[in-house]
C-alpha cells in the first residue's frame, strides 16, 4: 500500500476544479434560494439549482464591452488571476487524507495564493478607468490591510499547535482534539478573515452597492464570468481549509475521510452563505480599527496560549 | 449553430434587469420592482450586468440623452423597454425575454454598436467620473486630469469632479450630485433633479404613508448593504401597496423596525458618521420613527422631505460611503423638488 500520506495521483489535478465547481454550484443555488425566500417571490427548488447553468450561459453570449481608454492588460491580469488563485490555493487541500501536492510548506503556499486575490481585484478595478470601479478596487487593498494579520495569525497558530507547516500534519495533530476546541479564537478569526478575503458579505465593500458593483462594475461576458467565478471558488476553497485546519480534516464516524471532508466543508460554506444576508457590509474605516484592537491582538494572545500547551506536551525543540 | 441559440434562451429565462426610474415614474417603479420580486429576477447594478433596460416613466429631453447613453453601455444580447403605465409590467417583460432570446435579432445588433463608448455617454451618469474639472493639465484619451486645489488643512491637493446619479442602485430618481473630492473625501457639493416631473403629476404616495416610508427605509438598508432587511421592507412596501392594511401587517412592520433598531452591527457601522449637523444614525432613527408612525393610522401627515440645499450641505465633508448612506437616509423626495441648488 502507498504511503497514506503521500500526494494524490497526476489525475487528481483535473479533478480539483471539477469538486471546486460543484461545490461552488451548490453554495451558488442555496444563496438563490436564501434570496429568492426573502424577496417573496417562487422558491422553485429547480430554478435555484439551475441558476448557476443560467448565469454562466448568459455570460458565455455577453458581449465583452470596453470603457473608455482602459488597461486590458491589467483587467484580463485581475479576471484571470482570480480563478486562478483559488485554484492553486485549492492544491494543498486534503480531499480525504491526501492533498493533490503535499508541500511541506502548504499552509504558507495556501497564503501566498489567497494573498493574489488582493492584486487580482485591485487591477480590475483600476483597469476598467472607471470612477466607481476604482474606488472598488481600492477598498480591496484598505480591506487586506486589516484581514491579512489577523488571518496569518490564524493560519500559524494551526501550524504551531501541528508544529509543521504541511497540511496532513497538522490534520494527524487533530487525532485526539480539534482545533477548533483548541483554539477557537483562531477559528473565528480566520473565519472573518476568510470571508474577508474572499470580499465575500459582510465584507463586500469592494464589489458594494453603493458602489454600483465597485470593481466588478464594468465587468461583461467572459471577464465577468471569471470574476464572479473566480469569488465563487475562493469562497469554497477559503471554507474548505478551514477542515483541515480546525475541523479533524477527514476525522468522522461511519463515512469514508473524503465523504467528511465534503460535508464538513459544505457546513461551513453554507455558514459563510447565511451570514452574508443576516449581516450590513461592513465600512472599511471601522473593519480596520476592529482588526487591529480587537482581532490582531486576540489571535496573538491565541498563539501565546497554543504555544504554551504545546511546550507543556513536551513539544517543540 | 444552435450553440449561441441555447445559450441565448438558457440566460433569457432569468435576464437581469437595469431600472432606471424617471421623476414622475414611481407607480411603474413600484410594479416593475414588485413583478420582478415575483418572477426572481434580479436587479442590476450597473448597465456592464444589465440585459434588459427598463425605463420607468416618462423621461425628459435630458434623462432622455442619459438613457441613450446607458443604452449604448449594455452589452449585447440586450432589450430595451419604456414604461409608463403601470398595467403593462408583465407583458413587457415577457416581450423584453423574447428579444433577448431571439438569435438573430441579437446577432444582427452585436453588428453595429461595438466599440468604446465615447466621452458624450459617459457623463451624468455617476460610474464614470472626473470629467468636469478642466485643470491646466491636457485630456488624457479625451478625459481632462485631476485638478489641484487646497484642502480643509491648506494643503494642495488633487481634486476630481465626480457627477453621481441618475443611474445608482437605491438612489432617487432623477438626482444627480456633483461632488468634488479630494481623495475620497467631499469638499464641495451640489444637487440637483434633472427633468423633474411636469406641474399636476399625481402624488403615487398620497394616503400611502406607511408605504412611501418602508421604500426610503428598504433604499437605506440595500446602500448599507444589509440585504435580508431591505428584502423584507420592500416585501411589507409590496404588500402594503397591493391590499388594505390590516392589524397583522402593521405587527410585521413593527417586528423590522424593531429589528433594525437593536442591530449592534448597524449601530457600530453608523456611530459617529456626521451628515452636516446631524448624524446617520440619528437620521436612520427619524426614519424608523415615521414607519411607526405611519403604521400606527393614515391620519398623521408625513415628515417633510428635507430640500436639495440641505441635502448638498449635509454631504461636505463625508467620504463616498457615507454619502451614499445620508443621501438614503434623507431620501429627498425628486418628484417635488425644485430644480438646482449649489453649496459649496
Amino acid at each position: 500500500m502507498a504511503d497514506p500520506t503521500a500526494a494524490l495521483p497526476l489525475w487528481s489535478v483535473l479533478v480539483l476544479p471539477l469538486l471546486l465547481i460543484s461545490a461552488a454550484w451548490v453554495a451558488v443555488a442555496f444563496d438563490a434560494a436564501l434570496t429568492a425566500r426573502a424577496r417573496g417571490g417562487r422558491t422553485e427548488v429547480a430554478a435555484a439549482v439551475l441558476l448557476p447553468a443560467r448565469e454562466t450561459a448568459r455570460l458565455l453570449v455577453g458581449q465583452r464591452r470596453r470603457t473608455l481608454a482602459p488597461d486590458r492588460t491589467l483587467t484580463t491580469t485581475g479576471v484571470v488571476l482570480l480563478p486562478i488563485a483559488a485554484l492553486l490555493a485549492a492544491a494543498v487541500l486534503p480531499l480525504g487524507a491526501r492533498p493533490v501536492a503535499d508541500l511541506s510548506v502548504g499552509v504558507v503556499w495556501f497564503n501566498a495564493m489567497e494573498v493574489l486575490a488582493w492584486a487580482a481585484v485591485w487591477a480590475a478595478g483600476w483597469g476598467a478607468n472607471s470612477m466607481l470601479s476604482l474606488v472598488g478596487g481600492y477598498r480591496f487593498v484598505a480591506q487586506g490591510l486589516a484581514y491579512e494579520l489577523p488571518h496569518m495569525f490564524a493560519l500559524i497558530t494551526a501550524a504551531l499547535a501541528a508544529e509543521s507547516l504541511r497540511v496532513p500534519d497538522i490534520v494527524a495533530a487533530q487525532a485526539d482534539l480539534w482545533f477548533v476546541v483548541l483554539m477557537p479564537v483562531a477559528f473565528l478569526a480566520y473565519l472573518v478573515s476568510t470571508a474577508a478575503m474572499a470580499f465575500w458579505g459582510p465584507f463586500d465593500a469592494p464589489v458594494g452597492r453603493d458602489v454600483a458593483g465597485g470593481a466588478a462594475l464594468e465587468l461583461c461576458g467572459i471577464d465577468r464570468l471569471l470574476f464572479v467565478g473566480g469569488r465563487w471558488l475562493l469562497l469554497v476553497v477559503a471554507a474548505a481549509m478551514a477542515v483541515p485546519l480546525f475541523l479533524g480534516g477527514g476525522a468522522g464516524p461511519l463515512l469514508p475521510a473524503p465523504a467528511w471532508v465534503a460535508l464538513k466543508t459544505l457546513a461551513v460554506l453554507a455558514l459563510l452563505v447565511w451570514l452574508r444576508r443576516r449581516l450590513p457590509t461592513v465600512r472599511m474605516d471601522r473593519f480596520a480599527e476592529f482588526a487591529w484592537v480587537v482581532l490582531i491582538p486576540l489571535t496573538i494572545a491565541q498563539a501565546l496560549v497554543v504555544a504554551i500547551v504545546v511546550l507543556q506536551r513536551g513539544g517543540g525543540m | 449553430m444552435d450553440l449561441t441559440r441555447l445559450l441565448l434562451r438558457a440566460g433569457a429565462a432569468r435576464p437581469h434587469v437595469l431600472l432606471l426610474p424617471v421623476p414622475g415614474g414611481t407607480s411603474v417603479r413600484l410594479a416593475v420592482e414588485a413583478e420582478l420580486a415575483r418572477r426572481g429576477w434580479p436587479l442590476a447594478q450597473s448597465p456592464a450586468d444589465a440585459d434588459v433596460l427598463v425605463v420607468a416613466g416618462r423621461p425628459g429631453p435630458r434623462l432622455s440623452e442619459i438613457v441613450e447613453a446607458v443604452w449604448h453601455r449594455l452589452p449585447a444580447p440586450r432589450a430595451r423597454i419604456e414604461l409608463t403605465d403601470p398595467a403593462d409590467v408583465g407583458l413587457q417583460l415577457d416581450a423584453a425575454a423574447a428579444v433577448l432570446a431571439n438569435t438573430a435579432r441579437q446577432r444582427a445588433r452585436q453588428h453595429h454598436d461595438v466599440g468604446p463608448v465615447s466621452h458624450h455617454a459617459h457623463e451624468e451618469h455617476g460610474e464614470h467620473g472626473g470629467h468636469e474639472g478642466h485643470g491646466d493639465m491636457g485630456p488624457v484619451a479625451g478625459l481632462p486630469m485631476a485638478d489641484l486645489g487646497e484642502d480643509r488643512d491648506g494643503l494642495t491637493l488633487d481634486r476630481v469632479h465626480v457627477p453621481l446619479g441618475p443611474l445608482l442602485p437605491d438612489w432617487p430618481p432623477g438626482l444627480v450630485v456633483r461632488v468634488t473630492l479630494q481623495g475620497d473625501v467631499v469638499q464641495e457639493a451640489e444637487a440637483e433633479v434633472v427633468d423633474g416631473p411636469a406641474a399636476g403629476e399625481v402624488d403615487v404616495w398620497a394616503g400611502r404613508a406607511a408605504a412611501r416610508e418602508l421604500d426610503a427605509l428598504a433604499r437605506f438598508l440595500g446602500v448599507a448593504g444589509w440585504d435580508d432587511a431591505a428584502d423584507r421592507a420592500r416585501r411589507l412596501r409590496d404588500d402594503l401597496l397591493s391590499g388594505a392594511p390590516d392589524e397583522r401587517h402593521a405587527t410585521q412592520v413593527r417586528t423590522l423596525v424593531r429589528r433594525v433598531r437593536r442591530s449592534r452591527a448597524l449601530r457600530w457601522l453608523l456611530r459617529g458618521l456626521a451628515a452636516g449637523d446631524t448624524d446617520v444614525g440619528a437620521l436612520l432613527e427619524r426614519r424608523l420613527a415615521a414607519v411607526e408612525r405611519a403604521v400606527r393610522g393614515p391620519d398623521t401627515p408625513p415628515s417633510p422631505p428635507p430640500d436639495l440645499a440641505g441635502l448638498a450641505r449635509a454631504l461636505v465633508g463625508a467620504d463616498l460611503a457615507t454619502l451614499r448612506l445620508i443621501v438614503a437616509a434623507l431620501d429627498p423626495d425628486t418628484e417635488i423638488a425644485p430644480a438646482r441648488v449649489p453649496h459649496g
